[in-house]
């Protein structure tokens, strides 16, 4: 082929590629976890680590707030949040970075002495801002955002060494005073150095409306789904989610699969449903007259896995039930994930007789 | 159970562990070795030679590069010991390593049926250059790496595909079987410096891992983290160590060559 319409090929074909791609202009997609609708930050006051009450909307009104919940003891998941934001506000512009307020609730207040929480912070950013208060005014505080309180979980027999189970995601909170994305683990300096710069450029929140709006209809991206279908974040995906039409108007059984698409094992937590007054996770176990539905508190999801929560092993049970479920109702259920964070999902009630379909549907997609 | 160093999203303690894979794969290569030199000695109707030193120092290098701890920490902690697993495993042990056929043993490599004939193939200097270029490669892109190193057996595929590169890469460097008539000194020099010393992947490597605003490989950015180690100095650590340790190893290397011809020469 002569060169020139060698040339002139590939101008036509790139044109042709690029043509395709749509009329929008490229937009670079956020990464982390858009919210199904944005969250407006709640007001709330505890202590900061120099004793001082600290009004977290006023103290970071204008400002991009990063609020998190975690303990300064934990291993993993919350110096890496805290390192990875101190390492890209480390590479940002002065005048950026002041736009910026990262503030760390403690979910261990026993253990978090101001002193400590003051040093341990200093460790990634001296900017950083820790809040403690007493045990009730935490758990309120974690209330607000819908967040399974934070538990201890003992090594052994000494009661002063302990884990403490926290939700694992960040809240970012726009300059407008709105949280439209959420950082749950997993998230990277990567991730962080694309979204903090959007968030912190818009004063008024319209431009990342615009731009998740935009995300959504170009991924499809489900964040909260009608009706079974499938809900991703952050790697994980929930699919199939459906109600057994229950007989009794006290309880009924939920199912649904749960697909791990990272390399990290992650755990259900908890669970709990906007129709029962209490959910806990079942197994059934046993045999014929032997069988029997023991209650477990977790579900593990290795990595790179599908759980199947589905008759005659795993399921949710709903107790309590808030009114009488019929075929056809939607039953939000939200799911605590040790890794994660929360995720909600909707589950459709269906007749018994019609299970069997319902959970042989298409797996999990993306 | 663990018996594979993998990444496990644990917190990192100093605590001793067990990797029997580790222990079962370094006594297989000792139990090979001298399986193939007794075959060679009973060929050739020679008395068995013992082991020579330099094979045992390999196979203790790769045991100390595959176990705990660094073979812990490089799996799932550390981006730099992971480099140093790299450095030990491609580089230091299979030269050492290659010392461990006798000549008899090196004799049953001169037949014609299928294993002398796959060796010679594979172990052609530039075939050797270019297999071992390209699993250098593709062994640090973040894809492979995040995916492969948080499972054993991805870990292991990982460890197995150094050793078995380097040894590709040294053979013609340290062994004359199979002769590769023009594989000169000097051009064994020029082979060390195109693979190892100015190798454009490893250039390419060094540059992404010591000058990347944020860090290349998520399991290592994502892993417990050890106090005082941030993960981008873990990473430049990592890339100064590819670029410092593949240049020590190929001037050492380089240097043998070069007195070896020296004396040949003169």
């Amino acid at each position: 082929m002569p060169p020139l319409r060698f040339l002139s090929s590939v101008c036509l074909i790139t044109f042709a590629l690029t043509g395709c791609a749509g009329d929008r202009p490229h937009v670079p997609a956020f990464r982390g976890v858009a919210l199904s609708s944005p969250v407006a930050k709640p007001s709330f006051t505890l202590t900061d680590f120099n004793g001082q009450s600290f009004d977290f909307a006023q103290e970071t009104r204008g400002k991009v707030a990063l609020l998190f919940f975690g303990y300064t003891h934990c291993p993993d998941v919350c110096p890496l949040h805290m390192a990875n934001i101190a390492a890209v506000l480390r590479q940002m512009p002065a005048e950026d970075r002041a736009r910026v307020a990262t503030v760390f609730v403690t979910t261990d207040p026993e253990r978090d002495t101001p002193e400590r929480l003051r040093s341990w912070l200093a460790n990634f950013n001296p900017s950083f801002v820790g809040l403690t208060g007493t045990n009730d005014q935490i758990v309120a505080v974690q209330l607000a955002f819908n967040l399974q309180p934070a538990y201890r979980e003992y090594a052994g027999a000494d009661s002063t060494n302990y884990f403490v189970g926290h939700a694992a995601q960040v809240f970012a909170f726009a300059r407008d005073g709105f949280a439209y994305t959420i950082y749950p683990f997993g998230i990277r300096q990567e991730d962080w150095a694309n979204d903090l710069p959007r968030l912190i450029r818009d004063a008024t929140g319209a431009e990342i409306r615009r731009d998740l709006a935009a995300q959504a209809s170009a991924e499809r991206l489900e964040v909260v789904a009608d009706g079974g279908a499938p809900v991703t974040m952050g790697g994980l995906y929930v699919a199939q989610a459906v109600v057994a039409e229950p007989a009794s108007q006290d309880e009924a059984a939920a199912y649904l699969t749960i697909r791990n698409d990272t390399p990290q094992e992650d755990t259900v937590v908890a669970i709990a449903a906007d129709l029962a007054v209490r959910a806990e996770i079942h197994e059934t176990m046993g045999e014929g007259e032997m069988r029997h539905m023991m209650a477990v508190p977790t579900i593990v999801l290795p990595p790179r896995s599908e759980t199947k929560l589905a008759p005659g092993g795993k399921h949710v049970m709903l107790l309590q039930l808030r009114r009488t479920l019929k075929r056809g109702d939607s039953v939000t259920l939200y799911l605590s994930l040790a890794r994660a964070g929360a995720l909600e999902v909707r589950a459709t009630v269906v007749p018994y007789d019609e299970l069997e379909k319902a959970l042989a549907n298409p797996g999990v997609g993306k | 159970m663990n018996w594979w160093c993998a990444a496990t999203g644990a917190a990192w303690t100093w605590e001793w562990r067990a990797y029997p894979g580790v222990w079962l794969f370094i006594f297989l290569l000792a139990l090979g070795m001298w399986a193939w030199n007794r075959a060679g000695a009973r060929r050739a109707g020679r008395p068995q030679r013992p082991m020579h030193p330099l094979f045992l120092g390999g196979l203790v290098v790769l045991w100390l590069s595959l176990d705990w701890p660094i073979g812990a920490l490089g799996a799932g902690y550390l981006a730099s010991v992971h480099m140093l697993q790299f450095l030990l495993m491609a580089l230091v042990a299979p030269p050492m390593l290659l010392q461990g056929p006798s000549p008899d043993a090196l004799a049953l490599l001169q037949g014609g049926s299928i294993v002398p004939g796959l060796v010679r193939r594979l172990t052609a200097p530039l075939l050797a250059l270019i297999l071992f270029s390209v699993i250098v490669l593709l062994t640090h892109l973040p894809a492979v790496v995040d995916t492969l190193m948080t499972s054993q057996m991805g870990s292991m595929a990982i460890d197995l595909l150094w050793t078995g590169a380097g040894l590709l890469f040294w053979w013609p460097v340290v062994l004359d079987v199979p002769v590769h008539a023009r594989f000169t000194h000097p051009v064994k020099i020029g082979y060390l410096v195109l693979g190892m010393m100015f190798s454009p992947i490893m250039f390419g490597l060094v540059g992404f891992l010591a000058y990347s605003t944020t860090p290349l490989y998520g399991v290592f950015e994502l892993a417990p983290p050890l106090p005082g180690v941030t993960s981008r100095a873990d990473h430049q650590l990592a890339g100064v160590m590819m670029s410092v340790g593949g240049a020590t190893v190929a001037f050492i290397a380089m240097s043998v060559i070069f007195f070896r011809w020296n004396r040949e020469s003169g």
